[in-house]
């Protein structure tokens, strides 16, 4: 199994639900955006690019693009970033030594870093005392790795698992989830009968920097509405 | 107060802060750093790189004296395995306090992973580390026979000083022939640290790590002879004076190699054009122009000046120029850093609007009200707190080898005629900086 | 209440594989899930999931699940079980962060009462008791000397929660006190749908956009402010529906489209009109359908303007059958007709254009013609020419638009509130309703005008619940309490002004105080008394004298419906009240009885505020009327049922009844009565020709553009024509529902929580402003400071505005504050509230901006 994603840019509206989503779902603390979306070219999210009679607005969502030859694994001293058996690139939290080695390695700008305990920058907020958000549950891996943990431990680094707590026991991401523009789909690229595989085939797709190597499994389905 | 005291204290003090910052930043976090999600390494690995860069010279100068029989040389090999030990005991020390879990750094061990260039860092390092720390033993060894002193030396008792001073002789030479391959892979390890990225256009060329290795045998020589300059002393100068100009002309002929490197690197940067080799060229040349200059001129006017006669000439000149080059190679160890981060690898061309490289912003990973979360550009400076803790490799080196110097005779008198060097020293002797 | 626990169980598990496997359209998913199952599952039986709805203003209503672990929501996630797929999942990033509200720093904890000045945000806290005391007493007292009528109430929209805003709407009439409609008071009322349809406001559900062939969409931001139902626009596009998208600035929604105009501000009717003269001088338009359903044969006399009443007529007979709030009017066809207002049939030889004599029963003649054409005449000024000079779009692209327009059935025209929040937007909603309304697209899938503001109307009957035992309400526009009583109203000004105000469900003192009225009428005391119910400390709460600490929408029980996906829905509490928060039903309760001790038995004394929420739901249910007959709490528990409608499928498509059944206009109204509104289109057809005097004497007896201004801001103060040249644009942001969000850390993580300012590339320059300055928005009214972006998308001489930022963001500012409450005497014609009454108009306002450096 390699699990990936479709990203239908054409539908895309730029909304950052998925961000959102991203952010509460995997209790990420202020700061921290495991999923982002901007407008390439703008200065401002939603702002117009381009100059007067050529005038355009494309929305990007990017988060990790789970490489099938990820830099950020074969950086990694102690192995703490891994493929999982779904393919799925993952962080274990209880093994990270925070080099921040991915960090320089990853063509994404996905990878997050704690600079500081997380439960303080919540407590800056003024949370109610005692609230925490998130999925409040641990996830370990088969082997007990410790891949999602809603109270992150400072000087370690994290990013988008494929919402491992979700997926694993077969749900859907929170991005794919809370999208109401029906843009992110998720699936099994090695299966051919999945919808990701089938829409791949189907419609031109590209990849990030593809030019890399990086082989990611996150897919962009382009928008097909030019510029104007 | 002794002029050891005084430094030995100053490196105490250099220490004491860097641990107090250190603690510091355990207690609040790498947040106290400058460093964000977008510019992920600063100061610390910038200095990590520049000891790693300034810990060849020892071998490579007892190397020589093996391997092309630069004779004059070899009163200086001592010195230059030391100076090799202390400074990467420094480059060691100066990557703890830049890991967000120290405490688990066991890890690497226990579960490395060999595609990582960090993991081979961490062996050569490892290795030179013991690897200089032999060619310091057994170069000291024959005087702690002779003086009775030193440690894990009880075995030599057992034998005369002779054998000793023969057995020193054949390590000496053995550990330094082995000691220079490694000396040349922890600079190309570190390098391809860098090299390897594919993401950071600056670093991802095939130039860096023998550019690495020219650079570090510049700048090692230039620490080796600023340190036997200040064991020598002014004075004294003149006896060593060959010595001294042969490493300056390693330090200027290192140099040369550098710049050849540099301009070819530049040119395959600049001559394609792609925009994201344009970018990184105009961080470099304009927002960045100015410590470019530095790391540029100033090792550029070393080189040139110890090609001259006046340049290597002088106890004075050889000091200015080491020290206008260690500048230079900090700056350029720093310069690894600024431009490579900030020019973020997720950069787009947006056709149609005659964009050619848009950066896709990244989270910082702090909020703070008012702030931008999302940017594409990153002023780094350190904190003062980084400055702190950085201070900890030249607290280390400054401690090593002034303890070391002081406690043992690191520049033994064989080289001179016995008599004549009892006569100067007898004569200039208290001009020279005292180690003892 | 049903939880769901989150251990799903085989079956379960298969029901939602399932579904996910309909949603991306095949099995591959699913059989995915099925393997991934087999990782042993790693989930705390702790946790349940709450199926609730999302109810801010934004009136999405959209469907949420809440992870509730141990008494708090963990996170919130799109429920995603609507019957039809097609609109799963609803939702957006900010019901998706509700948590930071629920939970946040400004949320109220305890009742408070203010100490220092309005304003200052000195407040004591206090016990309940006190604080209910206290306030019912001001009350009381100010009843007294004032009339209960001197107290306003605002309880912002219905439709995002028919339980707790009934009770305040049951104590306030009960009380005798004056009631605000949200509905005007926000700008939302479109005046052209009473005008033309007869009716409060319409709109074809999303999911009819993808049966349209041709979307034209004036000044609406679907994709920012319809984020649920954005991808219907792009489906419709993707099936081969041409969107074309008529907006002075560049929008995401105008991004998405085929094409996009830049239109110059507010000249919509301009467009409108140009394209209408183009259908009628090619004869492009449908004529079976304007003969029906339209005013257009009906004869006008050119004597007086008015229309000819069949029983003025020499030799015609009023039909006898006709309703009171109907008129028989006349016809041609070789006769007069005397046409029946409830039975749309006319001769297919009747006649449309051209003049004749009529004798009068007083055997007088005159000259009428049909209202076809007068507009045809009235048509003619708007040339290809004239419309290029007046709104900016090239002559050559309205004439292919025109044409495209009858090629491409469905059309649907969607006319966005930003458009019509201006002065003459009952103009333009009126030029922009011909276009379908010549062309014979109303009452089809996929065809017609809508109009997506807050989507306010009630859709069911619940008097029952709302006006206890049929008693009187008072009400009265808002706009009259900032613009003070004028001649030509319709509603009754209380005597002595109104006094107090009630709040909930609304931040008016950042929303609504334009021309800074509402503070300075607290701080000089002309309001004597402010109490004000929400959940977080806003605005407006700090301007009250008391505030009461209500519960969000996760923490109560209540009903919600809104046509954007015609479903009724139930909120469930997700968790227990935080703090000392209470349902606004408790709250107002408990204030009924300090109020009057007999009006406690209104409102379920023996039960428990959720307990007596499911009463009454229960109640609305049973006396909602046809909407939702046979919807039972039962079923709504299980999950959202569907409005029931005529349409077949239950459709809502706006006047299918009356199109496809020949049944007059209007449809009922929801709230109101049949006769109170019919009495808007006497003809019982769709009426572009008006013909009461104030609509003759303004010139805007049929639709006519009129530059934006010149009634408004220059007649205002002439001076400001040369003072302030930029058209202050405050439209929505994907960040904020109006003010709710404001303070939501995501939200400002992800703009810097910094208000922003659009400016055109050409304005910056010309104004010294480079983007990330800080600028100032101003005029003789107020100020306001933002960071300007530069925008090559933004139009000539528009400062566009995010609306909804809280004053604490704006240095203590309103960005309201340079708004005016100006009222157009047609929208005094007739008062029904909410339906025919002053609609504010917040676009309608001219600014300068300059580089804050420059401010001395
Ligand atoms: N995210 C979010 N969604 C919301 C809301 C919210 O607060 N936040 N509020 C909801 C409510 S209550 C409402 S009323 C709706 C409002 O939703 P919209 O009707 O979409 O209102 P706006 O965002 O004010 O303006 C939309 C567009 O109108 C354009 N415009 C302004 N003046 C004119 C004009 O004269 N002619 C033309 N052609 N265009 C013009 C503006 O440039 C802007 O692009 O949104 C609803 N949805
Ligand atoms: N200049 C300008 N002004 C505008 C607009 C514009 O475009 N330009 N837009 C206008 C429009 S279209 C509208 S609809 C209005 C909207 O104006 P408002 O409806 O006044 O604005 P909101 O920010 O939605 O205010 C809702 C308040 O109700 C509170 N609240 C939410 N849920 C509950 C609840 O369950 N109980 C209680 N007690 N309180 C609750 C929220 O915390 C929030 O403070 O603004 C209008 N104002
Ligand atoms: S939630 Fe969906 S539509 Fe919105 S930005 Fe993310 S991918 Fe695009
Ligand atoms: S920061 Fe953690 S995950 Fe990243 S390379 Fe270092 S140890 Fe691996
Ligand atoms: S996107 Fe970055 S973090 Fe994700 S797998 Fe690729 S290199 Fe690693
Ligand atoms: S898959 Fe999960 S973790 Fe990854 S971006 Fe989506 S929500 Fe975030
Ligand atoms: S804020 Fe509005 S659109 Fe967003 S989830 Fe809530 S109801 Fe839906
Ligand atoms: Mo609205």
């Amino acid at each position: 199994m390699r699990l990936g994603m479709v990203i239908d840019l054409d539908r895309c509206i730029g909304c950052r639900s998925c961000a959102v989503a991203c952010k509460s779902h995997n209790a990420q603390p202020p700061g921290t955006w495991w999923n982002r979306v901007f407008t390439p070219g703008s200065t401002f999210h939603q702002a117009a690019v381009g100059k007067a009679g050529a005038l355009q607005m494309n929305f990007l969502p990017v988060s990790c693009q789970m490489c099938d030859n990820p830099p950020c694994q074969k950086v990694c001293p102690t192995g703490a970033t891994y493929t999982d058996e779904r393919g799925v690139v993952l962080i274990d939290y209880e093994r990270c030594i925070g080099c921040r080695y991915c960090f320089a390695a990853c063509p994404y700008g996905v990878r997050q870093f704690n600079w500081e305990d997380p439960k303080k920058a919540k407590e800056r907020v003024g949370y109610k005392e005692g609230y925490e958000y998130g999925y409040p549950v641990d996830f370990r891996d088969k082997e007990g790795r410790l891949v999602f943990t809603p109270d992150r431990p400072a000087g370690v680094a994290e990013k988008c698992t494929f919402c491992v707590q979700y997926t694993a026991n077969g749900e859907e991401p929170a991005c794919t989830r809370g999208c109401p523009g029906k843009v992110r789909i998720f699936g099994d690229l090695d299966d051919p009968n999945s919808e990701v595989s089938k829409l791949i085939g189907k419609r031109p797709s590209y990849r990030l920097k593809e030019e890399l190597g990086t082989s990611p499994k996150v897919f962009y389905l382009a928008p097909t509405k030019p510029i104007r | 107060m002794k002029r050891s005291n005084i430094l030995m204290g100053l490196a105490i003090v250099l220490i004491l802060i860097s641990l107090g910052a250190w603690g510091y930043q355990l207690h609040k976090g790498l947040i106290v750093t400058n460093m964000r999600n977008s510019f992920s390494w600063g100061l610390y690995i910038a200095t990590f790189a520049f000891f790693v860069g300034v810990a060849a010279g020892g071998l490579i100068v007892s190397s020589s004296v093996y391997l092309f029989n630069i004779e004059k040389l070899k009163p200086f090999t001592r010195i230059a395995s030391l100076s090799a030990f202390a400074s990467i005991l420094g480059a060691g020390a100066m990557i703890f306090p830049d890991m967000g879990r120290v405490e688990r750094v066991w890890k690497i061990f226990v579960h490395p992973n060999f595609t990582s260039p960090l993991v081979w860092d961490v062996i050569v390092i490892t290795a030179y580390l013991i690897i200089t720390f032999l060619s310091v033993y057994v170069q000291l060894l024959p005087d702690w026979r002779k003086e009775g002193r030193g440690f894990f030396n009880n075995w030599t008792k057992k034998r005369s000083q002779e054998e000793i001073e023969v057995l020193s002789k054949k390590w000496s030479k053995r550990v330094a022939l082995i000691g220079l391959p490694v000396a040349i892979l922890i600079h190309t390890v570190t390098a391809l640290i860098f090299a390897t990225q594919g993401s950071r256009g600056w670093w991802n060329t095939a130039v860096m790590p023998p550019d690495f290795v020219s650079v570090a045998v510049a700048s090692g020589t230039a620490l080796v002879m600023v340190i036997s300059l200040l064991t020598v002393g002014k004075e004294k100068f003149y006896q060593y004076e060959e010595a001294f100009q042969t490493m300056a002309l390693i330090v200027a002929g290192a140099l040369v190699v550098h710049f050849f490197f540099v301009t070819v690197d530049l040119l395959v940067h600049g001559w394609w054009g792609k925009p994201e080799a344009n970018e990184i060229l105009s961080l470099v040349f304009g927002r960045y122009g100015l410590l470019y200059a530095t790391e540029l001129l100033l090792p550029a006017f070393t080189m040139i000046f110890f090609f001259t006669k006046r340049g290597k000439g002088s106890f004075k000149t050889l000091m200015i120029g080491s020290i206008l080059l260690f500048i230079g190679v900090f700056v350029h160890r720093m310069m690894l850093m600024f431009p490579a981060f900030n020019a973020i690898p997720l950069t787009l061309a947006i056709p149609g609007a005659g964009i050619e490289s848009w950066a896709y912003p990244i989270a910082l990973g702090q909020f703070s009200e008012g702030m931008p979360v999302f940017v594409n550009t990153w002023d780094y400076a350190p904190t003062l707190v980084e400055y702190a803790v950085a201070l900890l490799p030249f607290g280390l080196v400054l401690f090593v080898v002034t303890a070391a110097l002081r406690m043992y005779d690191f520049l033994p008198q064989k080289r001179v005629g016995k008599h004549l060097a009892s006569k100067i020293e007898q004569a200039k002797a208290p001009k020279g900086i005292d180690f003892t | 209440m049903e939880r769901k626990n989150l251990k799903l169980s085989r079956r379960q598990f298969l029901k939602v594989s399932a579904a996910t496997g309909v949603l991306v359209g095949t099995g591959g998913t699913a059989s995915f899930i099925q393997q991934a199952m087999a990782i042993p599952e790693q989930v705390d039986p702790q946790l349940n999931y709450v199926r609730t709805t999302c109810s801010p203003n934004c009136t999405g209503a959209c469907g949420m699940n809440a992870l509730v672990e141990n008494d708090q929501i963990k996170s919130i996630i799109q429920a995603a079980d609507y019957p039809e797929e097609e609109y799963n999942p609803r939702g957006c990033l900010k019901g998706l962060s509700m948590t930071n509200l629920i939970y946040g720093p400004d949320r109220l904890q305890k009742p408070l009462i203010l100490k220092g000045k309005p304003g200052s945000g000195d407040f004591k806290e206090a016990s309940w008791n006190e604080t209910l005391d206290y306030t019912a007493g001001r009350l009381k007292e100010i009843a007294d000397k004032y009339g209960p009528e001197s107290i306003g109430v605002l309880f912002q929209v219905g439709g995002t929660g028919y339980v707790q805003k009934g009770a305040v709407s049951r104590l306030a009439t009960l009380a005798g006190w004056t009631m605000h409609h949200a509905y005007d008071q926000n700008g939302d009322l479109p005046m052209f749908w009473p005008m033309t349809f007869g009716v409060q406001s319409e709109e074809l559900e999303p999911r009819e956009w993808t049966n349209s062939r041709y979307v034209m969409v004036f000044g609406s931001n679907i994709l920012a402010t319809r984020i649920p139902d954005a991808h219907f626009l792009l489906e419709a596009r993707n099936r081969g529906a041409k969107i074309l998208v008529f907006d002075p600035n560049f929008s995401p929604t105008a991004a998405k489209a085929d094409e996009w105009f830049p239109i110059n501000a507010s000249s919509d009717a301009a467009v409108a009109l140009g394209l209408a003269r183009v259908l009628i001088e090619e004869k492009l338009y449908d004529v079976d359908f304007i003969r029906t359903f339209t005013d257009l044969p009906l004869l006008v006399r050119l004597d007086n303007g008015k229309r000819l009443k069949a029983d003025k007529v020499k030799d015609l007979v009023k039909p006898a059958d006709i309703p009171a709030y109907r008129e028989s009017y006349v016809a041609y066809n070789g006769h007069f007709i005397a046409v029946h207002p409830e039975k749309l049939d006319l001769p297919t030889d009747i006649m449309i254009e051209g003049i004749l004599n009529v004798t009068l029963i007083t055997g007088e003649i005159v000259k009428v013609k049909p209202a076809f054409q007068l507009l045809k005449e009235s048509l003619n000024q708007y040339t290809p020419d004239a419309v290029e000079k007046l709104a900016g779009i090239h002559k050559e692209d309205l004439v292919r638009i025109a044409r495209e327009m009858v090629e491409n059935k469905p059309l649907h025209v969607i006319y966005g509130a930003g458009n019509y929040q201006w002065y003459h937007g009952d103009l333009k909603g009126r030029a922009l309703a011909m276009l379908p309304i010549l062309t014979g697209n109303i009452g089809k899938p996929g065809a017609g005008i809508s109009t997506y503001a807050g989507q306010y109307r009630i859709r069911f009957k619940v008097a029952e619940w709302w006006v206890p035992e049929g008693k009187k309400q008072n009400w009265l526009p808002f706009l009259y309490v900032l613009n003070g009583p004028t001649k030509t109203m319709k509603a009754s000004w209380p005597k002595n002004g109104i006094k107090a105000l009630v709040v909930g469900w609304g931040n008016p003192f950042d929303q609504h105080n334009m021309s800074n009225k509402l503070r300075e009428m607290v701080e000089k005391t002309d309001l004597e008394f402010v109490v004000t119910t929400d959940f977080q400390m806003t605005t407006s709460c700090q301007y009250s004298h008391a505030v009461l600490p209500a519960v969000s929408w996760y923490e109560k029980t209540d009903l919600v419906a809104t046509p954007v996906h015609p479903y009724l829905q139930l909120q469930q509490p997700a968790v227990k009240p935080l703090y000392e928060g209470k349902p606004e039903f408790w709250i107002i309760r408990e204030l009924a009885k300090r109020l009057n001790p007999n009006f406690e038995k209104y409102f379920y004394p023996e039960l428990d505020p959720q307990a007596a929420a499911e009463k009454v739901i229960e109640l609305l249910l049973k006396t909602g009327g046809p909407e939702v007959e046979g919807i039972t709490l039962e079923q709504l528990k299980k999950g959202p049922v569907r409005l029931k409608s005529d349409v077949p499928g239950g459709r809502q498509i706006p006047f299918y009844d009356q199109v496809q059944h020949k049944k007059p206009f209007p449809p009922i109204s929801l709230p109101a009565k049949l006769e109170q509104t019919a009495q808007f289109v006497k003809s019982g057809r769709i009426e572009l020709y008006k013909d009461e005097d104030i609509m003759q004497q303004l010139g805007e007896a049929l639709p006519v553009h009129k530059p934006p201004f010149e009634e408004s801001e220059y007649a205002l103060n002439p001076l400001n024509k040369e003072k302030y040249q930029f058209s202050y644009v405050t439209r929505n942001a994907i960040y904020r529902v109006h003010s709710t969000h404001s303070n939501n850390i995501w939200m400002n993580e992800l703009q810097e929580g910094k208000p922003r300012v659009w400016l055109s590339p050409e304005d910056g320059k010309e104004k010294g402003i480079n983007e990330g300055d800080l600028v100032e928005i101003f005029n003789d009214r107020g100020k306001v400071t933002a960071y300007a972006i530069i925008d090559p998308g933004v139009g000539h001489k528009q400062a566009v505005f995010e609306q909804g930022w809280w004053s604490r963001y704006l240095k203590g500012e309103s960005y309201n504050s340079l708004t005016y409450p100006f009222i157009k005497p047609t929208h005094e014609l007739y008062f029904v509230p909410g339906m025919w009454s002053p609609n504010t108009a917040w676009n309608e306002c001219l600014c300068d901006v300059r580089k804050v450096d420059d401010v001395q």
